[in-house]
């Protein structure tokens, strides 16, 4: 039933963040709220359900932002990985922690997209280092306790928390 | 020992396979895939439906704003009006001027367009392309590559199409490079988006003469967008940097964070475009 449900939950995902939360902060600035899930599937969820989940959110990101497709899914994957071993170091769990966890993995993240474009694209776009990734990414990170206690509830009813090893 | 690492495997896995993904798009730019198509089309058609009601209650506000300054607003339209009619007539002489001198060159436009006109239902100004999507695709005849403007001016060029909803790639992107002239001196240039800061204007020798305030214009090169369409104003020029060129801001005449609806030309004779 969760594997059913996991194409739903990454398009309201998607939706919600393109929709709502864009026309909140009235299209200034981008609240990644897709990031956000990315690293809590790292963190909290099942490799298999979340690698999966992932793996549907960064193609919608793709499709909605016009990108190459897999570029987002590249994105999410490697935040996914990132988080997953950190989980297998240490439990985060203040909201503190959330936060500058979050942060950091948006700043990386939008360090390789500018990365891509200078290689990829041969288009230098670092200045939007500190116009837009920067702030997206303590915007994203002020935010993510709130998006990990909803991501949290849907947990909970979808039972796609992760499994003890033992 | 296998459960154990069960997770490092999935992950790599997962990631090996959107790198193979990802090269193959970069290497291979095609048409969107059905499934992108769909994707596009369900969240688009999803998304409008929600931000209907949210479009309505901003209607409400812009409109109480507007009752609120509408004497003001009057009085400067009505002093505008006079201005505009004054300017209007002139501009009748030189485009009757115009025609005489092209009928006596016989340099008559050999493009002709019909035009669509479609609304944007969604923006994508802060993600990583600047591209906004609008309600009409394929099925409404349009294609990648067609020319989008307002009555403002050019605001960029379809990138993606799907059946009922397109993807517009706004000049400021910075991907986006269109062939320019300076209206004043015919001078050529090439306008790349800057993203946030506007776009600039490249490969223009410091030798050469560029004010504040020049209009920059399409030059109709490249077969994309037709020539003379309005596209900017230079609202900086740096002569003091190093290197050949000068360095040359342009404010857009399109306000693309504002955009509502847009005009997509198509040529009638396709045949000849890329």
């Amino acid at each position: 039933m969760a594997y059913i449900l996991l194409p739903v939950v990454a398009l309201l995902v998607v939706i919600f963040q393109m929709t709502i939360l864009n026309v909140v902060v009235l299209y200034k600035i981008n609240i990644e709220m897709s990031l956000a899930l990315a690293v809590y599937a790292g963190l909290r969820m099942d490799a298999l359900k979340g690698g999966g989940l992932i793996m549907l959110v960064g193609y919608l990101m793709d499709c909605m932002v016009g990108s190459a497709t897999g570029f987002f899914i590249f994105l999410y994957v490697s935040t996914f990985f990132v988080s997953m071993l950190v989980s297998s170091r240490i439990y985060i769990d203040k909201a503190f922690f959330v936060g500058f966890f979050t942060a950091i993995c948006a700043s990386i993240e939008g360090l390789m997209i500018i990365l891509f474009y200078r290689f990829i694209y041969e288009i230098d776009i670092y200045t939007n280092l500190w116009t837009a990734y920067i702030p997206q990414a303590l915007l994203v990170g002020i935010l993510s306790p709130l998006f990990f206690k909803v991501f949290g509830k849907i947990g909970v009813l979808l039972k796609w928390q992760k499994q003890s090893a033992n | 020992m296998i459960f154990k690492y069960r997770s490092i495997i999935v992950s790599s896995i997962l990631i090996v396979i959107s790198l193979v993904v990802f090269s193959f798009h970069v290497r291979h730019p095609s048409s969107s895939s059905f499934l992108r198509k769909l994707a596009v089309e369900t969240i688009t058609h999803t998304e409008s439906l929600l931000r209907y009601p949210l479009d309505s209650v901003k209607d409400v506000w812009k409109r109480y704003i507007f009752l609120v300054n509408l004497g003001e607003e009057n009085k400067r339209l009505e002093e505008k009006n006079a201005l505009l009619a004054r300017q209007l007539i002139q501009y009748k002489e030189a485009y009757f001027e115009n025609i005489r001198l092209q009928k006596l060159l016989a340099l008559k436009e050999n493009v002709s367009c019909k035009s669509i006109a479609a609304k944007v239902i969604a923006k994508n100004q802060v993600q990583v392309l600047k591209t906004i999507l609008i309600n009409k695709g394929t099925a409404h005849g349009l294609k990648v590559n067609l020319p989008v403007v307002t009555d403002q001016g050019i605001v960029g060029r379809i990138i993606e199409t799907s059946w009922l909803v397109s993807r517009v790639l706004l000049l400021t992107d910075e991907s986006s490079n269109i062939d320019v002239i300076v209206q004043r001196n015919r001078m050529p240039g090439i306008l790349q988006g800057a993203g946030f800061g506007g776009c600039y204007l490249k490969y223009v020798s410091k030798t050469e003469d560029i004010k504040i305030g020049d209009i920059l214009i399409s030059s109709g090169m490249g077969g994309i967008f037709p020539k003379g369409l309005l596209i900017g104003t230079v609202t900086g020029v740096n002569k003091t940097e190093s290197g050949l060129f000068q360095k040359i801001d342009v404010k857009l005449s399109a306000d693309v964070a504002k955009i509502e609806e847009v005009l997509i030309f198509i040529p009638e004779n396709n045949n000849g475009r890329q």
